[in-house]
């Protein structure tokens, strides 16, 4: 390839007990939007953590427009001409996009109090939008704007600067509605006829191929793929099987023979604004799958059915009980448990340990009265837990924070499956779990459907559609497909997810 | 499963530091005045940490909940005075205090809801109502001193009976200290506070009642502020408006030299506190200085203490030993 | 025109009508507020608590707490007072004064950047040893006075409406200094920047360390001229600030909020916020009210700022989320 804008060469980066990057190789030709995959761990991020300057390399060498370059810190990556824009970027709400373009490089002046000439902002900021032709205004506070507005204006701030030539996009759809991730690719393709270089991280295997010229699998820190997204025999399954490093066999356990008894049944739920009446009946034996995009109710479903947010209308049955869900207490008392999307901010107590978070919802299992906690039961029950999921901790006792994605997960369904409830809903059963991990969640819920009515909820079709015995689909707010999965394919299915039409 | 983590953890480190210190400074003020080691003199210190020792415990609770509480030395201003005011109308003690206490409890459940179910700024709508509580504080007397009935009601008693020859206030320490920590520490009610603290979105979507336990924490540290400040009124005889405002700097001191010692406010992280500023405190007092030397002393152990607890020893440790590593020709692997 | 007159009852200016009609219900009430004397006294305490508070304002809008400025222009009025009693001239003494103060203010800065203290602790306990010093230089609690006043000190302590004004002039003036440091230059942006989103700020490269140290320093200095003022007014040092000035400063702080910039802590607001409260304070005796109901007013203010605040915040994120539909 001639033209190329980078050229990083045998790349080697050393954590304590790990070699995140072993020579590994990448180049991104001028004006062409490169897409980067790998599963976690496979050493693309720390790739782009080096090309950005927040860590640096061992060995090996990086060539920015022909020259060789050092980077030891952000600021050498940004002086180079290196932009990044990084998963759902930070900003000030109240100050406007001008200002927040420029935040920390308002004024050359030094000395202690430099001043700000607010109108110069603007008309440099508007000199910006030349460049790059972005629909935006720049004077509304970016409190108001919505997530591709902002992350426009993320792109903006990171290519304020004179001379970027490279653009590094990490996950930036991760919080885009479609329509906004549309908007979005206008704007990458306005970029690359300005001539900035984009490389694009991301997991969604469709964006890939519609946005990227050309794309590279990293796996185990190396580069072990480059090739055009036209090229011949280059499909999903092929990047995945590149992204495993084998074989790609059915990850999916087979589905259920026949539905059970019911054990929740939900008529007519709604949250005015959000979802529209919703009632579905939840099997033993039988996984109801929810797919959904972003915007479609499936996340406010999940809250609401758990008590997080407070319906509007509908009621709720468990074992023919009507059950009173006005709060996640209630829910767990009636025998609903939700593992819910969020991991961080919503599943796991990150500081407190394993046992800690695993007897957290039904504690009066290790506790007369619901009192004082036996611990040496609490640890009983904890290990026995951790066996069962196969959760690979040093100890219970060992903070949640030190566990992988994976486990972490683990941690939390235990949590659930410590509440001896009847009825289990999973919202992005593998939300940020590599590979390996997923198969082991995937047998574990299948096995749970057994003895317990499960429902998994998602934006992940191929997943939920994998997983279920019947299929329901929203498109925003409303249920638009209500089969047995026997009776759908996966493409109807995402078709269904994607315009609302195809579900009858 | 594996075997537990070997070493030293950090918090014995600093549980080190602290019990060094706190032996330290006694063996000084034994040397100053050799009597500090005796009995009566070891009692009297009780005695004198009993009350910050309550009013602390009262805040731990609060500040395991991730929350501040600018109000409780207002309000334990209107509880005390509450109760003054009730003495001095003729009810017995008793009733006296459950009154001046309910009070304070009352004002912490508005906190509560404030901070907890309406989501308001703690440190500013805590002041707002502080603010609010020793106006009315005012309103029993108009500032003025209450002695009414003390003498004969039998209030000072709360201060000076003996049980078994220990100060009944040491003995309420004891208790209050006990239930505190068989709450907190090894109660199931105890690790939801400490979740709330932790992650309070998390700890909702694990079944935890978030705002009842965050109305609970508040009107725990507003009673057991009042309770101190009836003490501290019992023991001076008289109801005295401003006697509450002092209890913000040893409260937080208090709470906050545990949290240098084990990373997180605990009970008895709180305990260990008000000893350490109780011990200064008695010395000071013994060698004849006057109050304000020990607020200042106060304040410059309070500061000792956290930068200590953020100088990381074992990191230091590492780091020497990396380096002598590499110095003797190991090199990093 | 209906929309401009709705506009006017927005919550933020509910408190320019409610201290207009508290003007108005006092001049009515009571015709000794409207006395010269009354008048005088609310001037003066109105800007020293202006001044005292005037670094507080930042340090709230950034993020942070400091509950060290009454113990800090205590020490300052105490220096000040000492000063001139033992004959320093009374053009030095102040720079003296407000030199010890500032000192705290470094320490209360290094040990939040450095230290990673939280703010509330660190300033409480940095409080203390102000207040401590405070009296072991004063040799007690009580107030040191001046045995004699001279020159400027006696303009000042006992000077007419005429000198009040003029003094409320130079405040004024110095308040508009800051408010332009407030909101033109970098170092203002980057504080407001911090206040309202730290990861970023950093991320945008604001050095923080350099602006918690600057700002808990430019507080206590402020303070210790509060404390000065006090002096030049009062007569004499006091080591312990009464409980009344910790609750009226932040008042006049989170009420200038409220006011001027919708929620954001700003030097102006403040300074209205302090000619709000000494009205307050001095309107009350006159019209036959206790002290202590002025507490409770506060309060009460305090609490209804910040119920506001989240009411609007609550309905931009309303807002916000239904226009992405």
């Amino acid at each position: 390839m001639e033209d190329l804008s980078l050229e990083m060469t045998g790349i080697v980066k050393e954590f304590p007990g790990v070699r995140a990057l072993d020579g590994a190789e990448f180049n991104l030709a001028r004006g062409e939007v490169h897409a980067l995959l790998g599963i976690n761990g496979a050493g693309k991020s720390t790739l782009i953590k080096v090309l950005s300057g927040v860590h640096q390399a061992d060995a090996g060498q990086i060539e920015l427009n022909g020259r060789r370059i050092e980077i030891n810190s952000p600021q050498d990556a940004i002086d180079s001409g290196i932009a990044t824009v990084y998963q759902d970027p930070q900003m000030i709400p109240s100050f406007t996009g001008y200002e927040n373009i420029f935040l920390g490089a308002e004024s050359d002046s030094a000395g202690l109090f430099p001043r700000i000439r607010r109108k110069k902002l603007l008309a440099r900021a508007r000199a910006l939008l030349e460049r790059f032709p972005v629909d935006i205004d720049l004077t509304r506070p970016v409190g108001e704007l919505q997530a591709v507005e902002k992350e426009s204006i993320a792109i903006l701030r990171a290519l304020s600067r004179e001379n970027m030539s490279v653009l590094v996009l990490d996950e930036p759809t991760s919080i885009l509605t479609r329509k906004e991730i549309e908007i979005l690719f206008e704007q990458i393709r306005m970029l690359k006829e300005s001539g900035i270089s984009i490389i694009y991280i991301t997991h969604r295997l469709d964006e890939v191929f519609r946005i990227a010229d050309r794309l590279t699998v990293f796996r185990d820190g190396r580069n072990v793929a480059t090739c055009l997204t036209s090229d011949k025999g280059v499909d999903h399954a092929r990047i995945a099987e590149l992204m495993l490093g084998r074989e790609l066999t059915n990850v999916y356990p087979p589905r259920g023979r026949s539905p059970g008894d019911a054990v929740l049944s939900v008529r007519g739920l709604a949250l005015a604004g959000k979802f529209a009446e919703t009632s579905f009946t939840a099997r033993r034996g039988w996984i109801l799958g929810v797919f959904g995009l972003v915007g479609s109710g499936i996340d406010e479903l999940c809250k609401t059915l758990f008590g997080v947010l407070r319906r509007t209308a509908g009621t709720t049955e468990i074992n023919g009980r009507k059950v009173a869900l006005g709060s996640p207490s209630d829910a767990i008392a009636g025998g609903l448990f939700l593992v819910p999307g969020d991991r961080r901010t919503e599943g796991q107590i990150s500081d407190e340990s394993v046992s800690f978070n695993v007897i957290l919802s039904n504690m009066a299992r290790v506790s007369g009265m619901g009192f004082l906690i036996d611990r040496r039961a609490e640890r009983t029950d904890a290990v026995s837990i951790v066996e069962e999921l196969d959760i690979k901790t040093p100890d219970v006792s060992e903070p949640v924070s030190l566990l992988s994605g994976g486990n972490q997960q683990k941690v939390v369904i235990g949590k659930g499956l410590y509440t001896d409830g009847e009825v289990y809903i999973f919202q992005e059963p593998t939300v940020g779990v590599d590979v390996g991990a997923k198969t082991g969640i995937y047998e574990m819920i299948r096995g749970l459907s057994a003895e317990k009515a499960v429902i998994v909820v998602g934006s992940d079709c191929e997943e939920i559609y994998g997983l279920c015995d019947h299929a329901m689909v929203m498109y925003q707010g409303k249920v638009v497909m209500d089969k047995p999965a026997s009776e759908v394919r996966l493409d109807q299915m995402l078709l269904c997810g994607l315009t609302g039409k195809g579900g009858q | 499963m594996g075997r537990r983590r070997k070493g030293i953890s950090s918090e014995s480190i600093t549980l080190a530091v602290f019990c060094s210190l706190q032996i330290g400074i006694m063996g000084v003020f034994t040397v100053l005045r050799p009597s500090f080691l005796s009995g009566d003199n070891l009692l009297g210190l009780l005695n004198l940490m009993a009350q910050m020792a309550l009013v602390g415990l009262g805040l731990t609770f609060v500040a395991v909940t991730g929350y501040a509480d600018m109000s409780f030395h207002f309000v334990s201003c209107l509880g005390g005075m509450t109760m003054s005011y009730m003495i001095a109308r003729g009810m017995a003690p008793p009733g006296a205090i459950l009154i001046g206490c309910a009070a304070g409890g009352f004002f912490g459940a508005v906190n509560g809801f404030m901070v907890g179910k309406f989501r308001l700024p703690d440190m500013v709508a805590t002041l707002g109502l502080g603010a609010i509580a020793f106006g009315m504080a005012y309103l029993y007397s108009g500032g003025t001193q209450i002695y009414d009935n003390f003498a004969d009601s039998g209030i000072k008693l709360l201060y000076k009976a003996r049980i078994a020859g220990v100060p009944l206030p040491v003995v309420l320490m004891v208790i209050a200290y006990a239930i505190g920590f068989t709450v907190l520490d090894r109660s199931a009610l105890g690790r939801r506070f400490y979740a709330i603290g932790s992650n309070a979105t998390a700890a909702r979507f694990s079944g935890v009642r978030v705002e009842r336990y965050i109305v609970a924490a508040f009107v725990i540290c507003a009673v057991m502020a009042c309770l101190t400040n009836i003490i501290r009124m019992s023991s001076l005889a008289k109801g005295e408006i401003e006697a509450g405002l002092d209890w913000l700097m040893p409260a937080y001191s208090a709470v906050f030299v545990g949290v240098s010692v084990f990373k997180k406010p605990t009970v008895v992280g709180t305990f260990l506190g008000a000893l350490l500023i109780g011990t200064v405190q008695k010395g000071f007092m013994a060698l004849g200085k006057p109050t304000y030397v020990m607020e200042l002393v106060m304040g410059v152990l309070l500061i000792v203490s956290i930068v200590v607890s953020r100088i990381d020893f074992k990191e230091i440790v590492r780091r020497r030993r990396l380096r002598a590593k590499i110095a003797s020709g190991g090199g990093a692997s | 025109m209906k929309r401009m007159v709705g506009s006017l009852f927005r919550p933020q200016y509910v408190l320019v009508w409610v201290f207009l009609a508290m003007v108005v219900l006092f001049c009515v009430e009571a015709p000794s507020f409207r006395s010269a004397s009354n008048l005088i006294r609310a001037v003066k305490s109105s800007s020293v608590i202006a001044v005292m508070v005037l670094g507080l304002t930042w340090i709230v809008a950034s993020g942070e707490i400091d509950v060290s400025f009454p113990s800090v222009a205590g020490l300052a009025s105490v220096v000040m007072a000492l000063a001139i009693e033992n004959g320093v001239p009374w053009a030095l003494a102040p720079f003296i004064a407000i030199a010890a103060g500032s000192v705290f203010g470094l320490l209360n800065g290094f040990l939040i950047a450095t230290f990673r203290c939280p703010s509330l602790i660190a300033t409480i306990a940095i409080g203390s040893i102000a207040m401590g010093a405070a009296c072991i230089i004063a040799g007690g609690y009580a107030p040191v006075r001046l045995t004699s006043t001279v020159g400027v000190i006696k303009t000042l302590g006992s000077g007419g409406m005429g000198v009040q004004l003029a003094w409320i002039a130079i405040v004024l003036g110095v308040y508009l200094a800051f408010k332009y440091i407030q909101d033109h230059t970098t170092t203002g942006q980057h504080l407001y920047a911090l206040g309202e989103n730290r990861q970023a700020s950093l991320e945008a490269g604001i050095r923080e360390k350099k602006i918690i140290i600057s700002f808990f320093s430019l507080s206590a200095m402020l303070a210790s001229c509060g404390g000065v003022v006090w002096v030049l007014f009062y007569a004499q040092g006091v080591p312990r600030m009464k409980g009344t000035v910790f609750i009226d400063g932040m008042t006049a702080v989170f009420l200038g909020a409220l006011v001027v910039k919708a929620g954001k802590p700003n030097v102006i607001g403040t300074f209205i916020g302090a000619i709000f409260l000494a009205v307050l304070t001095n309107g009350l005796t006159p019209i036959g009210l206790e002290d202590y109901i002025g507490s409770i007013i506060k309060g009460a203010l305090m609490i209804f700022g910040v119920v506001v605040i989240a009411i609007s915040r609550y309905r931009v994120a309303k807002k916000a989320s239904t226009a992405a539909r």
